[in-house]
Formats: C-alpha cells, structure tokens, sequence
C-alpha cells in the first residue's frame, strides 16, 4: 500500500472520524473497514493507538485554528463566541468557538499555510453557512472584511512609496505643492459600511466585557492605511465625497497632488465650499490626515 | 564530522513579535536568533523591517513549519523559491524544519503529525530532502517530533528511522531534547539509549523547551522554563557532542525577553560548563 493512504487515513483519524471502538479486537477490525486500503500490518499499527491520543492532535489542530481566528477576527469571533453562548450557556464561549472552527472544516479546509486564506474561508463560511450568526446583526459581515483588511493592511508587502511631509507644504506655494507627486498605495483598503464602524471597534475595544450593543444603523466609510512611521494600520473615517474620490484614484500609480485634488473636488457638491480657498484649505486638511494614516504616499523615487 | 560541519553558536532564543522592539532597542547579549520563516514569508510593514534590523545585527537562523517534508503532496516549489530569497536575506547558515507532515490530501493539518517508520517513508523523505536541499543551497536539519499517537512501528524503532533518513538524505538532526523526553516518557523508552543510538555527529543544533503534564500524556506545549529532564538530558548531549547550538523555545504565553534570556543563559552556562569539564572546544 501507498504511504499516501497511511497519510490520508491518520488525517481522517484525526479530523474527521468518530472515536470508533475501543475494544482491540473491534477496533481493528473498524479501522481495516474504513482504510481498506491499509496492510494487515498497518491497520495492526493505527488500531494499537487509543483514539484519545488521535484526540490530542484534533485538540491541537482545532484550538490552534480558533487561536489564529481570535487573533484574526478579534471583535467577530468574540461577538460570536458571545452569541452562540447566549444561546447555549452550559459550555464556555471558547468551547463554542472551538465547535465552530470544526464545523468550518467540514465546510471548507484549511488548504494553504496562509492564515489569510483560513481567515477568508471563515468569514465565507459564516456568510454563506451559518447565516444565523449575522440574523442578530448583519453588520457583522462588514466588522468580519475590516478585521481581515486590518491584517492584509498590517502584513502587505512593501511597495515603492515613501511618507509624505505635510508639515513641510506651508513653505510651497500653491502650484509647487499642487504639482508633487503622490500614490495611494496597493495595500490601502476603503470600505462603505452600514454603521459608524470607527466608533464601534473603539467602544468595543473600552467596553470589551459590558453588555452587546448593536451598532444604530448608519451609512459610514472608513479607510485603512500603514502609517509610514509606525508601519501599524490607521484607520480613517471618511465623508462620502473623500471616499468617492480615494476610490476614484489608481493604486500604486504616481500621479500629482492636483489630480487628487481634482478627484475630491469633482465628488463635492456644488454648494459644499464658499469660494476656492476654503474647498483648497479643506483639501489639504483632509490630505494631511491620509498622509499621515499611509493612505496618500509618495513615490519612492520623489 | 561533528556538528553536521555547522557552526556552533552557543545558545539562542527564537525571534518572538512580543520582543522586536525590545531587541532592538536594547541589544540583547544572545548568540543568535531563530527565526520561523512562515512568520515573514510575503509579509511587509512592521515584521519586514523588524527582521531586516535584527538581521542586521544578530546571526539569525531560519527553522520552518511549513515544509511538509514527509507528505505525498507534492513539494510547493513556488514557497521554496520565496523562502530561499528569505534564508538569502537573513543569511541563514542551515535550514531546519520537522520530520513529520503538516499537509495531506491538500489540507493543512497545522500540526506536527508523525511519520510512519517504514522504508516507504525513508526512500520518500530522503529524496525530498535532497531536491529541498538543491533548491536552498544550504544543509537541511530535520527536528525530531513530539508523537502522541505511535506510528507505524512494525518496521523499525524511531532512533534507526531518523538515523537512515539523515544518511539517506544527507541531513543533519535538529535534535530536540525535549521532544527525546516527552516521547520517552509518552511511548516508555530510554531517552539515553535512544540518543545512543542515534548519529549525534549530525546534530547540527538542539532545542530545548517546557512542557505540560497531564494525566495521561505529557504535552509539548513551548510554554514554561525547559524541563528538569530537559536540561539534565542536555548535559547528556553536550557530553557527547561537545559545543553546539542550542535554542529555547518559549512559544505560548510567551515572557518576557529578560525571562526568556534568563532560559538562555543558563543553557549557555551548562554548555560552557560541561564543555569545559570535558576539554572540548
């Protein structure tokens, strides 16, 4: 028989399978039936080990994944771990977590070493599986894609930028700053969600252990960039007129400050601004933030 | 040959997010740093540049989780090719990862599963050895692992599995000490006969860890100060091979650098001492 079999079969032994008898003679007669394309020998080998020790490494293997969860999906997983033990309080919320990330694997496995894609499949299993965590709160869908965002933003490769320096523009005349190069880096991530997700991530982060609140519905948009100096995410809250002009703009392609202003200015309505000086003041309030949150770079080679 | 003809470094810590800032604003007095290279691989921002300065300063040696060297998966080529740029980078002098498998049928099991110790397995993982050796450029130390559930031992014991395996693949042992312990104490055997029979001028390096004791088997958790046994199957080793590299590994509920430094320098202690009783270099 193949090596290959003896693999698949430990795996199913730990993963997948009931316990299966203990009793010797049963058990190996349970594990020839299921793996029958084992040796005499090999199913001799697997039935000798008790299915607990098989259990050790299920533990591992799952706790291991509800770790990498927790630490991917902070806020949603303990919102669901919250949830599910309001619905079933005789095991604790890590228990509850730990049954969850088993039923993702039954759902989708785990095939990369990425925990981004575990953490991908996670947030399709609860959208697309267990809808009845999102039936409390469908923002959650939502809280789940800016918790991933905050780990693609944090671990994105480098790309050729370098930090911008508002504090230097007030020596530039306007058209000398209007023409410097700038790029909204690759890795930076805008989203439109149905809640003030800003202020909800920061109560929940204060108040991580007082009772739920649902966020009150309303429309907000956030964005995420690396800080040049820290290299940690920033998050951003955007209006909507800052957030049809970022998403307006190219990744990663050099362009000038005149055109991203050009961008803001066209998603502005027509009465937003007294008179030209004041829209140009409020750009570069605006731009400074983005600079300062990565959001807005510039070039490498500027 | 001793030491698998690699350096000896004395002894190291493994590279934790928890102390970047700390080693780099503090400088530690430590012989190197391990580094996990799945931790960095595609990565930038903060961790790019963390392990870029350290880099810098300190000797950093690369020790994998990924590989996957004993699964009949195919070999991800592709993530080879990445973590030769990283190994580049760092300057790694060796390469180590597990003797087990960590994927099967396409699914990460994201665990340490043991390999049946059968000549199949032999054959298979020496010649994958070989092709990672080729494509790394550098000698590959595969680590002894923790095995709760036996493998298929019909064929032969675990000290003549590893030791074909590295003769056949041309590997060196990423000895852990504590891994010996657990596994003696799990499966009922002599931790000193197996490191006798087992060939110790191929132990490139050691690792050396805490544990957990439950009621019916001891876990190799990484998550307390090294075992008693540990460090008196440490001096054991270090009789044998004299000085070599050595690495506590502290991984869950991970201290803070100034503890875990004090775990280092106690293993650089016992290697100082048992090396210099013994009139080794």
């Amino acid at each position: 028989m193949a090596l290959s079999d003896f693999l698949s079969a430990v795996r199913t032994l730990i993963l997948d399978a009931e316990d299966g008898p203990s009793e010797a003679t049963a058990r190996r007669a349970w594990i020839a039936a299921s793996f029958p394309g084992l040796s005499d020998a090999e199913s001799e080998d697997l039935a000798r080990v008790p299915a607990e020790r098989f259990g050790v490494y299920t533990e591992t293997i799952f706790a291991g994944e509800r770790s990498m969860l927790n630490w991917a999906y902070p806020i949603s997983m303990a919102i669901i771990g919250r949830l599910l033990f309001e619905r079933d309080n005789s095991q604790p919320i890590g228990h509850h977590q730990y049954d969850l990330v088993r039923e993702l694997h039954g759902f989708l496995p785990w095939r990369s070493h990425s925990i981004r894609d575990l953490a991908d499949g996670f947030h399709r299993f609860v959208c697309e599986w267990r809808t009845d965590l999102l039936e409390p709160w469908p923002g959650l869908a939502d809280l789940m894609v800016m918790e991933a965002a905050d780990v693609s933003v944090f671990y994105a490769e480098d790309e050729p930028v370098s930090a911008l320096q508002p504090e230097s523009w007030a020596a530039l005349d306007v058209e000398s700053l209007l023409m410097r190069p700038v790029v909204v880096p690759t890795c930076v991530f805008l989203a439109r969600v149905g809640f003030d997700a800003i202020a909800f991530r920061r109560d929940w982060v204060d108040n991580a252990s007082g009772p739920m609140r649902w966020p009150v519905e309303s429309q907000s948009f956030v964005a995420c960039g690396r800080a040049p100096e820290t290299l940690l995410t920033e998050w951003v809250s955007l209006d909507g007129p800052s957030y049809e002009a970022l998403a307006s703009l190219p990744r990663g392609e050099a362009m000038t400050i005149n055109d991203g202003a050009a961008a803001w200015l066209a998603a502005q309505t027509e009465d937003a601004f007294a008179d030209e000086a004041s829209a140009f003041a409020a750009f570069c309030e605006q731009l400074a933030t983005w600079a300062r949150a990565g959001i807005i770079m510039a070039p490498a080679e500027a | 040959m001793r030491n698998f003809d690699l350096p000896a470094l004395g002894a190291g810590i493994g590279l934790r997010t928890e102390h970047y800032d700390e080693i780099r604003s503090t400088r530690p007095d430590v012989g190197w740093f391990e580094v996990i290279p799945e931790n960095f691989l595609g990565r930038g921002g903060y961790v790019a540049r963390a392990l870029r300065e350290i880099a810098a300063e300190f000797r950093c040696v690369a020790h994998g989780v990924g590989l996957s060297i004993g699964s009949t998966d195919p070999l991800d080529r592709d993530h080879l090719a990445r973590l030769r740029g990283l190994l580049d980078a760092i300057d790694s002098p060796w390469y180590s990862d597990h003797l087990c498998f960590t994927m099967v049928d396409h699914v990460n099991l994201n665990d340490l599963i043991p390999l049946p110790f059968t000549e199949e397995t032999i054959r298979h993982v020496a010649e994958r050895s070989r092709i990672v050796q080729d494509i790394l450029e550098r000698p590959l130390l595969l680590e002894n692992v923790t095995y709760y559930a036996a493998p298929s031992r019909s064929q032969m014991g675990e000290a003549e599995f590893i030791t074909r395996i590295l003769e056949t693949g041309n590997c060196g042992l990423l000895l852990d000490v504590t891994n010996v312990c657990l596994n003696a104490k799990n499966q009922g055997y002599d931790p000193i006969e197996f490191i006798d029979s087992i060939p110790l001028e191929r132990v490139g390096q050691m690792h050396l860890a805490g544990y957990e004791d439950h009621a019916h088997v001891k876990l190799d958790t990484h998550s307390r100060p090294v075992s008693e046994d540990t460090w008196a199957l440490y001096r054991e080793v270090l009789s044998r091979v004299g000085r070599t590299s050595a690495l506590v590994e502290w991984d869950v509920e991970v201290p803070s650098l100034d503890r875990l430094l004090d775990e280092q320098r106690a293993a650089q202690r016992l290697m100082d001492d048992v090396c210099a009783s013994a009139g080794a270099n």
